[in-house]
């Protein structure tokens, strides 16, 4: 189930929200595994399984490594055993594919079959990551055992978090899972922080991609410059807004039902470098591969060179985590390479010159890779590429003013949107009239919903015309 | 005491907030449900289709997610108050600037049918179909007459920039292509010298009374009739409501409603016969009607699909027997709706008219109706349908 869809708003919201408020204390963390397994069979009937086999061997591994305290040995086959098999699912689901694609590719097999490719689970890549989280820091005594299985099942099936993060890990609700308080204040800021996601996604994000849609159709070789810096500037604003948009409605979720999850987004587009960049994108992503592979790795403390090897290895990661296709490894690649360079000297030249420039740079590379990571092979990205600056001869048609037309205003909406502009305004204004701004909140915030349900109702209405034709 | 001092500070714009949420979040189900049809599939005229029907839950339409999938359609199918709120969202469209909505061009109090362009594999497909045909068929002299859609009489309409071709050089390259021997009918010039006048419909994607009469004034020579002028008619208002398939698609109200009108002769408006088309005997290769005793279906201006009150919705095979007709020729029309409004016309020059429609054949359509019983053939489409529909053309070479 996806929470911009009005099954989700309309039936299973309400009606979890009204079982949950309801339940007494003790039955809460049940009624959250039930909800939660719901909402993912919705998407998964039968993947669900792997859920729960996931969330089963991680909780015994837990049990275990807490039970063998003194016992080194077995502390580290239960996390061996959590590992191989979080890192296997993906492996199985998410990669073998690609994997078998390649070898053929290379030896001239054929054993890729695509009639009998295994379809990706929903959320995966989210789940996997947040209950191997716990089995690590059980094993390095970072968290205290969670005895009760039920507790541990609502915290993978916690339905907010389930399918595209933020990436919470048991560390972060631990607490809230034994015990947590629901006020108005928790409910009313969740609701805030849930329509406003809904926003970003309903009326932002789905609205923007169709200009990214529409310009991918269109071969490289044809764009003008003007449509194609529109396009990969639509997809640039879409996929914010998507993600963005996606975790504010979990952050908003988990916040209705009396759990705090880490933020995930903070302004990425008004970075001054790409190290800043990754600091304020899916933040939850990069500090789970800090905490658990560059930190074990060594980090930055066992001299440069290792600390550029480390720096490698998580971004050749970050670009497989994000998809089992060479673009995504080649996306993570060029991160990596960045990184490393503002490491070695890049950032220190970008301190001296003005903002406008760094911010400049730090744009222009992010779209850059945007265009490496939504196109489907390297030739045509870099024909997209060549497109935007003019290789095509062409700066400007009808069609790119068409799109600027039709496109122009929500861009501009979006363009604002993702800076803190407006934040920072009614900060300012709160702190002026704050009833004026706090009256007018709660209106604001219906109206965009208001807006959003129209914009859901949409989906399925198709007048078939033929009838008179 | 912190504790107490929190309680006692509960800010009325948080509660607020939360009762409208909840408010809204419950009602919405709740309307749903108290609001939903009682039918299983309650028909949607707007949208021309029958509203989907609650899903079945069983093992195996929850193992392959039909059962979900069933369930989000018919929500979204019967969610309260559907209509107002895709109304609502296509005004938000339109403040942000967007000039199409759902293929279609709102403008100037008029909706258009969008028409971007014609696919040159689709195109060769239906020439080649119909050149085949001629060739194949030649019994009785055929004719063709291709009419322009609004788009193309009212390119000032159409946004700037937008990139549509031109449908005028789209008419011209068919009947330079088609064969020698099919007698090519040119309307476009009719229509665009009379584009000041009420020729297309506001809210729907056909051409109105008056269009579809200018297509017969201009069709007479080269058919080979006299035709009545426009003061040999009474001309009836038989709706003022008429809010066609293009207000369906973008459910904006703030158009003008189309006039249908009703021509009939004012004097010798002849008593016809029109027999629709009910069903078909493989067997016998007898077909058997629907009978009629008027070109206007009148039951249908009570509906929402008014322009079916021409001849009807679109069927198999509708003939108009005229015994009266000044001549005792027949003909075979070959055609798309755009057919509906002119065939009127057509029928007080022969004794005899029939319309095949071959989106709703399939079969050789000889079989239920010999070529050897017209003297002329004539295909009336309109651009859309011409370039777009890959399949109806093709079945013009079916052989039994």
């Amino acid at each position: 189930m996806v929470f911009s869809s009005l099954t989700f708003m309309f039936i299973f919201l309400p009606v979890v929200l009204l079982i949950y408020y309801l339940a007494p204390k003790r039955l809460k963390n049940l009624f959250i595994l039930i909800s939660g397994l719901v909402f993912y069979a919705w998407g998964e009937p039968v993947y669900v399984v792997i859920m729960i086999i996931s969330t089963l061997i991680d909780y015994t591994a837990g049990l275990l490594i807490d039970k063998f305290n003194d016992k080194k040995a077995v502390r580290l086959i239960c996390l061996l055993v959590s590992l191989v098999m979080n890192l296997g699912l993906l492996g199985v689901f998410k990669y073998s594919g690609f994997i078998l694609q390649n070898i053929d590719g290379i030896f001239g097999t054929s054993l890729y079959d695509p009639a009998h490719a295994l379809p990706l689970p929903i959320g995966i890549s989210f789940f996997t990551f947040q209950s191997m989280s716990y089995t690590i820091d059980m094993y390095l005594g970072k968290v205290k055992v969670q005895k009760n299985p039920i507790s541990f099942a609502a915290f993978v099936t916690l339905f907010p978090q389930i399918v595209a993060g933020p990436i919470v890990r048991y560390d972060d609700i631990a607490a809230e899972l034994d015990s947590r308080t629901i006020d108005t204040d928790c409910i009313y800021s969740g609701i805030v922080t849930f329509i406003t996601g809904v926003g970003k996604k309903v009326l932002i994000a789905n609205n923007i991609g169709m200009l990214w849609t529409a310009v991918k159709e269109i071969s490289a070789g044809e764009l003008s410059a003007l449509t194609a810096w529109l396009g990969i500037i639509a997809f640039t604003l879409q996929i914010y807004f998507d993600f963005s948009g996606y975790s504010d409605m979990a952050i908003g979720l988990g916040k209705m039902m009396g759990f705090y999850f880490p933020q995930n987004f903070n302004y990425p587009y008004q970075s001054k470098n790409i190290s800043e960049f990754w600091r304020r994108w899916h933040i939850t992503l990069g500090s789970w591969f800090k905490s658990y592979v560059y930190f074990p790795l060594g980090g930055s403390r066992r001299g440069i060179k290792k600390t550029l090897m480390n720096l490698a290895v998580v971004w050749l990661l970050t670009g497989i985590w994000h998809g089992a296709s060479w673009n995504f490894i080649l996306w993570g690649v060029f991160y990596g390479i960045l990184i490393i360079l503002e490491k070695l000297f890049l950032s220190r030249l970008l301190e001296r010159i003005p903002a406008f420039f760094s911010h400049l740079y730090t744009m222009l590379l992010v779209i850059l890779g945007w265009v490496l990571f939504d196109t489907a092979d390297l030739p045509t990205a870099f024909g997209y590429m060549g497109a935007m600056f003019g290789g095509n001869g062409v700066l400007w048609d009808n069609q790119g003013m068409y799109f600027l037309i039709n496109y122009g205003i929500i861009l501009l909406i979006a363009l604002f949107g993702c800076t803190d502009l407006s934040k920072r305004f009614f900060d300012r204004a709160r702190e002026k009239t704050p009833k004026l701004i706090n009256y007018s909140t709660p209106f604001a915030k219906f109206g965009v919903l208001i807006l959003s349900t129209a914009y859901l109702a949409d989906a399925t209405y198709n007048p078939f015309l033929y009838f008179n034709f | 005491m912190k504790k107490s001092l929190k309680a006692n500070k509960i800010k009325p714009y948080k509660i607020i907030m939360i009762a409208l949420f909840a408010l809204f979040l419950a009602a919405m189900p709740i309307l749903t449900l108290i609001f939903n049809p009682p039918e299983p599939k309650p028909f949607s005229e707007n949208e021309n289709r029958y509203l989907s029907a609650f899903p079945k839950l069983s093992f195996e339409s929850y193992k392959d997610e039909k059962f979900m999938e069933g369930f989000d359609e018919w929500l979204s199918d019967r969610f309260y108050g559907r209509e107002e709120w895709i109304a609502i969202k296509n005004t938000a469209d339109k403040l942000l600037g967007k000039t199409e909505n759902n293929g279609v061009f709102v403008n100037n109090n008029m909706m258009m049918q969008i028409w971007k362009g014609y696919d040159g594999e689709i195109y060769s497909k239906n020439l080649n179909a119909v050149n085949n045909f001629v060739k194949n068929n030649p019994q009785a002299p055929c004719y063709f007459m291709l009419a322009p859609n609004a788009q193309e009489i009212y390119g000032e309409n159409v946004p700037s920039f937008a990139e549509v071709d031109s449908q005028k050089n789209f008419i011209d390259k068919l009947y330079s292509d088609l064969n020698e021997s099919i007698k090519t009918i040119d309307i476009y010039s009719a229509l665009n010298e009379n584009k000041d006048s009420y020729i297309y419909y506001r809210t729907d994607h056909h051409w109105t009374s008056y269009g579809a009469f200018l297509a017969y004034r201009a069709a007479a020579d080269e058919l080979g009739y006299t035709a009545s002028v426009y003061d040999d008619f009474n001309i009836e208002q038989a709706s003022d409501s008429f809010r066609g398939t293009l207000f369906s698609k973008t459910l904006d109200s703030s158009i003008t409603p189309d006039v249908i009108d009703y021509y009939t002769l004012k004097e010798n408006e002849p008593q016809v016969k029109v027999s629709v088309f009910k069903d078909y005997d493989t067997k016998s290769g007898r077909v058997n009607y629907d009978e009629y005793d008027s070109l206007y279906f009148r039951e249908f201006l009570d509906v929402k699909d008014k322009y079916s009150s021409f001849l009807g919705q679109n069927s198999p095979l509708v003939t108009i027997e005229n015994p009266n007709a000044k001549t005792h020729r027949s003909l075979l029309v070959i055609k798309d709706s755009y057919a509906h409004c002119l065939v009127p016309f057509l029928s007080k020059e022969y004794q005899k008219v029939t319309m095949i429609d071959l989106r709703y054949i399939n079969t050789d359509f000889r079989t239920m109706t010999p070529i050897e019983d017209y003297d002329q053939m004539l295909f009336v489409y309109n651009v859309i349908t011409f370039s777009e529909d890959e399949s109806n053309l093709l079945k013009l070479n079916m052989c039994k």
